[in-house]
């Protein structure tokens, strides 16, 4: 450490600045804010936006104050209508997280004077950098999805409840052939809202470039019935559709229909094919290139499992005298590399496996589904590789925090810290365990 | 040639935070190549083609029926006082819910009307009246002074006056008139029942636009 005479080099600011309490009470200060404006926005925007908006974001692009004003109620008051503050430098909450652990990393762990007297804070710090990294973990790489399954029917593959995905796949003449598609995000594309506004994907395998415009969050087709339409595709045209519902509540994301105009565009200069591209499609939009066809379809980004799930048998326990469902079950086989594995799925008895928790999330008796009386299972499924590690961290903020607070006690008091700290550190554990083992 | 090294770990950790800081998304292109691919599970139902925009639309051909626009008529329940009638024309502005006539030549007319929220406030509508009744605007104190008639479980101001009344475009005004007339203001909406006429008319119903408020009420859904 330099002495106070000593000038600071221009980096040792820069360490001191990112590890200063100054910067961490900025950050929390700034991450509250955030929170407060997320919860708010999230009445008319729903959770998946305001989250995309607030707290997985480098930066802020606006703040939706006319939301926040209804969202407390202040219209009540006076109305202030649709007012929005556009902004360009705001962090959002992944940078204010990313800044929150690069200053508790370095001030909290680093720079940290290491003695007896802070071993317990060092362990709580290095507990909370755990817990932000299992955030980012989780934001970059949890996997989280729905597969529907009907009694005897089997899958291995499950869908995202809020990534979408254009998928193009060439028709094989053979059925028995591998198949596969060629995928294409939604942020490479949604951003293509306004007419004449497109973005062009191409691939050696297509004969054709594919064309996206016109996209729209949340619409359905309509057919066209004024002629000379300039939207008009087919007969149809993308209606635009509101995200609240009939209460003025923002639609949870999974329930909104995204839309787009596809144009494929032939590569040997045939006739150009315009369809438009609906998540809620019985059947994909069909591109005729010589004698092959290719499926287009917008859709929800499909994941594979590592197993496949045969659904042998549902079954749905109402409450007594009611028609409130109590709990569903479902009588599965794992299948998986030729070994068969009869596995009972509950909604709070999921089935853990390779990574993978299969919980039951919905059940249907196939009765008003169109089905003919087939029962169906929904299970929601969840790959996330830092499952855990928020319940470890926690634990090991509660360790440390008890430690640091037990040897000041006991200096206090003037005992050895050591083996006062320790010895009861021991006996709460054991006692949380052994209330636990009680427990469960 | 001498090369220096970083080992102090707060460096590092400088140099990591401003590698977090700077890494930015792949802004889209114009044209982009597809870079994703995945294979379908052999479980995975067998496509169809070339079908129908209107069958991938779930388009049954039938047209939709226009959306219903909400009647606030049908929000409630009244009953008309003998002799008086609903108006056979329309009014001009659309705003009455219900619009009646009395007296021997129809001169006397009444009518409910209903605005969202407050509807600018119960000061600037009762000297809206006020106005088209020749008269000087009230004070704040004397509309907080206005007597009160119960009106939907609540108290609704109520106003009496007299004068030349002219009514929204009218070009002339009628002399001895006398208008009545209930407020009831809340948060969600504002209800007007409005009666103006020839004094000597309107006094003769007075009694019968007591008991048609008083007949107002919400129109709720039967229980079944």
């Amino acid at each position: 450490m330099s002495s106070p005479s000593q000038p600071q080099s221009p980096l040792a600011k820069v360490i001191a600045f990112l590890s200063s309490y100054g910067l961490a009470t900025s950050v929390l200060l700034m991450l509250l804010i955030l929170t407060f404006l997320g919860t708010l926005e999230q009445a008319e925007h729903g959770l998946v936006a305001s989250q995309a908006r607030y707290f997985e974001s480098a930066f802020i692009d606006r703040i939706d104050i006319g939301a926040c004003w209804r969202a407390l109620a202040l219209n009540a008051y006076k109305d202030i209508g649709n007012v929005e503050l556009p902004l360009y430098i705001v962090p959002g909450g992944y940078t204010l997280m990313a800044v929150l652990f690069v200053n508790l990393l370095i001030g909290g762990i680093i720079r940290i004077r290491k003695s007896p007297k802070t071993i317990g804070v060092i362990i709580s710090h290095f507990a909370i950098l755990f817990m932000i990294a299992a955030g980012a973990v989780t934001h970059h790489f949890a996997k989280e999805g729905n597969m529907t399954l009907r009694e005897g029917e089997t899958k291995d593959e499950f869908v995202s409840f809020h990534d979408r995905v254009i998928e193009i796949e060439k028709l094989q003449k053979d059925p028995k052939a591998k198949r596969s598609v060629l995928v294409i995000d939604e942020s490479r594309f949604r951003d293509v809202t306004t007419p004449g506004q497109g973005r062009t994907f191409t691939h050696e395998s297509l004969p054709f470039d594919l064309v996206i415009t016109g996209w729209k969050k949340n619409a359905r087709p309509k057919r066209a019935t004024e002629p000379g339409r300039r939207d008009e595709v087919d007969g149809y045209y993308i209606q635009e559709v509101s995200n609240l519902d009939e209460t003025g509540a923002a639609m949870a994301d999974e329930q909104l229909a995204s839309a787009c105009i596809a144009i494929a565009k032939s590569k040997s200069g045939g006739p150009v094919q315009n369809g438009i591209l609906w998540e809620m499609a019985a059947a994909p939009w069909t591109v005729t290139a010589g004698e092959d066809k290719y499926l287009i379809s917008l859709t929800h980004r499909t994941y594979k499992l590592p197993f496949a799930v045969r659904l042998d048998h549902t079954e749905e326990e109402k409450h007594p005298g009611t028609e409130r469902a109590r709990r569903f079950s479902s009588n599965v086989t794992k299948l998986s590399d030729g070994h068969e594995e009869k596995r009972l799925i509950t909604m709070n008895e999921p089935v853990r496996s390779q990574g993978y928790a299969v919980f039951q999330s919905t059940f249907s008796s196939g009765e008003n589904d169109g089905s003919g009386g087939v029962k169906s299972s929904g299970f929601m499924i969840v790959e996330n590789p830092a499952d855990h590690w928020p319940l470890i961290s926690c634990i090991i903020v509660a360790e440390g925090l008890l430690l640091h607070f037990l040897m000041m006690l006991a200096r206090f008091i003037k005992v050895n810290p050591w083996s006062f700290s320790l010895g009861l550190i021991v006996a709460f554990n054991a006692a949380f365990a052994l209330a636990m083992w009680k427990l469960l | 040639m001498r090369f220096t090294t970083m080992t102090n770990p707060p460096q590092l950790c400088a140099l990591l935070a401003c590698s977090l800081l700077i890494a930015s998304c792949k802004p889209p292109q114009d044209v982009e190549v597809i870079s994703e691919s995945r294979d379908i599970s052999s479980h995975a139902a067998q496509p169809h083609a070339d079908i129908a925009s209107s069958t991938r639309f779930f388009d049954d051909g039938k047209d939709e029926e226009p959306a219903r626009r909400p009647s606030f008529r049908e929000l409630l329940t009244w009953t008309i006082p003998a002799g008086w009638s609903e108006s056979a024309t329309p009014d001009n502005m659309g705003m009455r819910l219900l619009d009646l006539r009395f007296g021997p030549n129809q001169e006397g007319e009444c009518y409910i009307s209903l605005m969202p929220g407050p509807a600018g406030g119960l000061e600037a509508n009762v000297n809206r009246w006020r106005t088209q009744m020749g008269q000087t605007p009230y004070t704040a104190e004397e509309i907080e002074k206005l007597p009160k008639k119960p009106f939907f479980n609540r108290d609704a101001s109520y106003v009496a006056f007299d004068g030349d009344f002219k009514g929204f475009g009218a070009t002339e005004a009628k002399t001895g008139y006398r208008l009545l007339g209930l407020i009831h203001s809340a948060d969600q909406a504002t209800i007007f029942v409005k009666l103006t006429g020839p004094k000597a008319l309107v006094e003769q119903n007075a009694a019968a636009f007591d008991a048609f408020c008083q007949s107002i009420r919400p129109n709720l859904p039967k229980q079944e």
